[in-house]
């Protein structure tokens, strides 16, 4: 037997077997190209020469190593449908004559031909895309795009080579799979597998312990620092519950319904229950997959889209006035105002104001500074800031008054009810607790909770300073013109909040910071921030994170639409047998187009809903995960997370729609 | 009294484009009383088939009419005609027609948990059924675990338990071995003996002898028929031995 004729014979399977085929390389095909894209973008020289472009590169190649990864999960794992599907024509043609060596000869053409026709069409599309991806880049980055066409041999190269690879892997397995079997197995192989599943209790509840162990740590964690740890154990509980509940959750609860007879032996119930246990048996895994994969999405997309929205917002907090001189001095400060004045710019919304800050622990009736750092007292951390009345009421527009003992209070992060506050020895009364403050950017990023205390003047802010110094033992570095912690902090905003403006106010300050380092007497305390300098770099970090975060959410949407198609068409087969004896015993075209309309509905949405409820409980500790990210704002969050899921919703309805339709004209008699 | 009566039915097939034109039954009338038990026989591509899925209205004739107990069948509508199948007919086939979701115990109630009837009443009818059947102890089975014998019982179970006007087998002995074969037919036996009316589809001369009546079909078009008279199984299976073989032999039919 020539190889002519099998190239032949793979030809026509490919074509004969289209409707299964053609969504195979179509996703093979999408997938090449994002990985070819992904890949090019992390080595595009193009990219490189943008601004931030070492943070994008760096998340970036995260990106391309987790879509190498999902490529060959993805692709092997679609391909084991559909050489499960075709084991009764490959046993045809072993009865009819073909060896088992010449069957795998069909197979690796057919292979070949698939894995030329993807790569190829793959990294053409690639090539294509590539550009506008950049754009997008771009785009999300805010500066100007790189001329000139980029395409990377080495890029190509890897991207042909990974893909070949997965190809062989999957002519591996589907030659194994033939070479295993006997003729008589490959051409029952449809009709294994019918006997009725039995109901694992005990994986049953397990999985529902994992589940809600999962949803009971995502609610209950409180304290963000250890958020991102108990996270991941949250998700990984979340992972084996909902495989668990799939498979021997949904068995038990379908057994159940069938015990009660009054609820089974009903006309809508009857055919359903029976139907769907089967159907649970056999997909349980892939229905998980999928909720799993829809629940990334969601996510994934929800919280890089809801960094990139709430960006400005964050990036306000964190540097509240243009320029933000903090941790200074009054002569560094005069300097500063000096620059600026002689660039020719006029500051506005000058505020300036002297504090003293320090770390502590928060104990009952006030902070504790003097004790150890210990991991375990960790959650209890604050931040201490202090304050005079006249820079409050100055830089607030209030007009306090305050007795000696007595403190304004504003606490982050936390709550504190009690009427008093013992700082340093000694107790305040807390006046009240107040809302407007001065604002001071440092603390704004922290994770730890944050005290604002006002006292009630200067005399009271210095004695904090020198009980602070006291308790610690004065370092004499940190000790200058008499004042030990006690720094002083001026921001303002440029006229129109101009960026460029802005820019230029950092660089006449940096110019004449640098100048007077050098001379030895002076002696410059603090740091400026520029708040359009600093948003670079805000924007390269979320804003490649949210181009990720998109691109990874369209691979895994695909990923879950094509999984689901092939569900559906591979229980097309079996279900029209089912529901043509069904509709001889007398179930009406009607009945029968609602049964198979409610339990595509089902098979559908269960991942769906379950990857809702997967990301409602999954909030609380998300939004707190955010907060590492300075995202403080829990309504844009809940705004994207809708969002996201309206959009995937949508998404999915109308692939439900599609398949549906082919579904019905499928098992329609 | 007549509970089927078959007036000129004709079937012709359609190829695409309206070539080919196929006539599957041409002028087929015959009546059927009640209580009785007719056999249909015939060579494969006869028209057998066509006949029983036009009695059984899976399909619509392209001429005549069939009455069931003076009702048009082919004038139902499509939104009655499930129910209608459901309530006047029960159907055996010769490869069973079981679903294997089902254990045997569904698989029987399940036309009449389509007509909507409570758990209960469907309890209290199946009981006597499977017990005449000789499937009380298989009940709870699936039906990949019992043999070919016991599952044509069950589907045998699952067409009378409606208690149907009209009980159309077709080739019901087909996939059986031929002890299987026997019960099953001795089973008929005793329904038809205890009133029900049965048509049977058959090219099974052992199957056919049962029956009180065989209706021979060739080329779409009745041929001969052959009534049991005082015969015993023996003698009828001798005459429908010999209608078979004139029928094979191109002998002669009425029309020609």
């Amino acid at each position: 037997m020539n190889s002519k004729f099998l190239s032949r014979l793979a030809r026509q399977n490919l074509r004969k077997n289209g409707r299964s085929y053609g969504p195979f390389i179509l996703a093979a095909v999408l997938t090449v190209c994002m990985f070819y894209i992904i890949s090019s973008l992390a080595v595009d020289p193009g990219l490189q020469s943008m601004t931030g472009a070492t943070t994008i590169q760096i998340v970036i190649r995260y990106g391309m190593v987790v879509v190498g990864l999902f490529a060959v999960i993805f692709l092997f794992y679609t391909n084991s449908f559909l050489i499960k599907r075709r084991k009764r024509e490959f046993g045809l043609f072993n009865v009819l004559g073909l060896e088992k060596k010449h069957l795998a000869g069909v197979i690796a053409f057919e292979t070949l031909y698939v894995a030329l026709i993807s790569i190829g069409l793959g990294l053409l599309l690639g090539v294509a895309l590539d550009k506008l991806l950049l754009l997008i880049v771009a785009k999300i980055l805010g500066v100007a795009a790189p001329m000139g066409f980029f395409v990377s041999l080495w890029v190509v190269a890897v991207t042909a080579a990974l893909f070949g690879g997965i190809f062989l892997l999957i002519f591996l397995y589907s030659i194994r799979q033939v070479y295993v079997a006997r003729p008589v197995e490959l051409l029952q192989a449809e009709h294994a597998g019918e006997r009725e599943p039995k109901a694992k209790w005990l994986l049953a509840l397990v999985g529902a312990g994992c589940l809600g162990a999962g949803y009971y740590i995502a609610v209950t964690t409180t304290d963000v620092l250890q958020a991102i740890f108990l996270f991941f154990v949250a998700v990984v509980l979340v992972i084996i519950g909902t495989y668990l509940l799939f498979t021997a959750g949904s068995v038990a609860l379908l057994k159940l319904l069938k015990k009660n007879k009054r609820y089974y032996y009903k006309t809508r119930h009857f055919t359903a229950v029976s139907g769907m246990m089967y159907r649970m048996k056999q997909n349980a895994v892939g229905l998980a997959n999928i909720c799993i994969l829809s629940t990334m999405v969601l996510v994934m997309v929800s919280g890089t889209s809801c960094l990139m929205l709430g960006m400005e917002r964050a990036l306000h907090e964190r540097y509240p006035y243009d320029m933000n001189i903090s941790r200074s001095d009054e002569a560094t400060i005069e300097l500063c105002k000096k620059a600026v004045a002689d660039a020719g710019i006029v500051p506005e919304n000058e505020t300036e104001y002297s504090y003293v800050t320090c770390a502590a622990y928060s104990v009952p009736g006030g902070l504790d500074v003097t004790r150890d750092y210990t991991l375990d007292t960790e959650s209890s951390l604050a931040d201490v800031m202090v304050v005079c009345l006249a820079d409050y009421n100055r830089c607030t527009g209030q007009s306090m008054t305050l007795g000696p003992d007595e403190i304004l209070l504003k606490v982050e992060r936390t709550d504190y009810a009690e009427d008093t506050l013992t700082l340093l020895g000694k107790t305040y009364t807390v006046k009240a607790q107040v809302e407007p403050m001065v604002k001071y950017g440092n603390l704004t990023a922290n994770l730890t909770s944050t005290w604002y205390i006002v006292v009630s003047d200067r005399e009271e802010l210095e004695r904090v300073d020198a009980a602070l110094a006291s308790g610690f033992g004065v370092k004499s570095y940190e000790q200058h013109q008499g004042r030990y912690y006690m720094s002083r902090f001026y921001g303002f905003d440029v006229p129109g909040h101009d960026d460029e403006t802005a820019l230029n106010a950092r660089l006449a300050i940096r110019d004449a910071w640098n100048k007077a380092s050098e001379d030895e007497s002076v002696d410059l305390a603090g740091t400026y921030e520029c708040r359009a300098w600093e948003r670079q770099d805000f924007v390269s970090l979320y804003g490649s994170l949210f181009f990720l975060g998109m691109f990874l959410g369209l691979l895994f949407t695909m990923a879950a639409i094509l999984i689901i198609y092939y569900k559906q068409m591979s229980e097309g087969r079996d279900d029209r047998e089912r529901f043509q004896i069904m509709q001889k015993v007398g179930m009406s075209r009607q009945e029968v187009k609602r049964t198979i309309h409610e339990q595509v509905l089902i098979v559908f949405f269960l991942p769906l809903v379950t990857a809702g409820v997967h990301t409602a409980f999954a909030f609380p500790i998300l939004n707190r995960v955010m907060a590492l990210f300075n995202l403080m704002s829990t309504n844009l969050y809940i705004w994207c997370v809708l969002g996201t899921f309206g959009v995937f919703a949508a998404l999915y309805a109308v692939v439900y729609s599609l398949t549906a339709r082919t579904y019905y004209r499928m098992v329609s008699v | 009294m007549t509970i089927l009566d078959v007036q000129g039915l004709g079937k012709i097939y359609t190829g695409r484009f309206g070539a080919n034109q196929v006539r599957a039954l041409n002028n087929v009338s015959f009546s059927v009383e009640k209580g009785e038990y007719v056999a249909i026989m015939g060579e494969s591509g006869s028209g057998k088939t066509t006949l029983l899925n036009i009695l059984a209205a899976f399909d619509k004739p392209t001429g005549g009419r069939v009455l069931l107990e003076g009702r048009d069948m082919t004038q139902i509508r499509e939104e009655e005609l499930a129910a209608f199948r459901r309530d006047c007919l029960g159907f055996v086939f010769q490869d069973f027609n079981l679903l294997d979701t089902f254990n045997l115990r569904d698989n029987i109630f399940l036309p009449l948990v389509l007509a909507g009837m409570g758990y209960v009443d469907m309890a209290k009818r199946l009981q006597p059924i499977a017990q005449k059947m000789g499937i009380t102890d298989v009940l709870t089975k699936y039906p990949y675990e019992v043999s070919g014998g016991q599952k044509q019982r069950a589907a045998v179970a699952r067409a009378v338990i409606t208690a149907p006007k009209l009980l159309l087998a077709d080739e019901p002995t087909g996939a059986l071995d031929s002890k299987s074969s026997d019960g099953l037919l001795d089973l008929f036996a005793q329904l038809n003996r205890e009133g029900q009316t049965i048509l049977m589809v058959t090219h099974s001369t052992k199957a056919a002898s049962h029956a009180g009546r065989v209706i021979f079909i060739k080329d779409g078009e009745l041929f001969h028929q052959i009534y049991r008279g005082e015969a015993t199984n023996e003698q009828m299976y001798q005459k429908i031995a010999d209608t078979l073989t004139l029928l094979a032999t191109g002998g002669d039919g009425h029309e020609q």
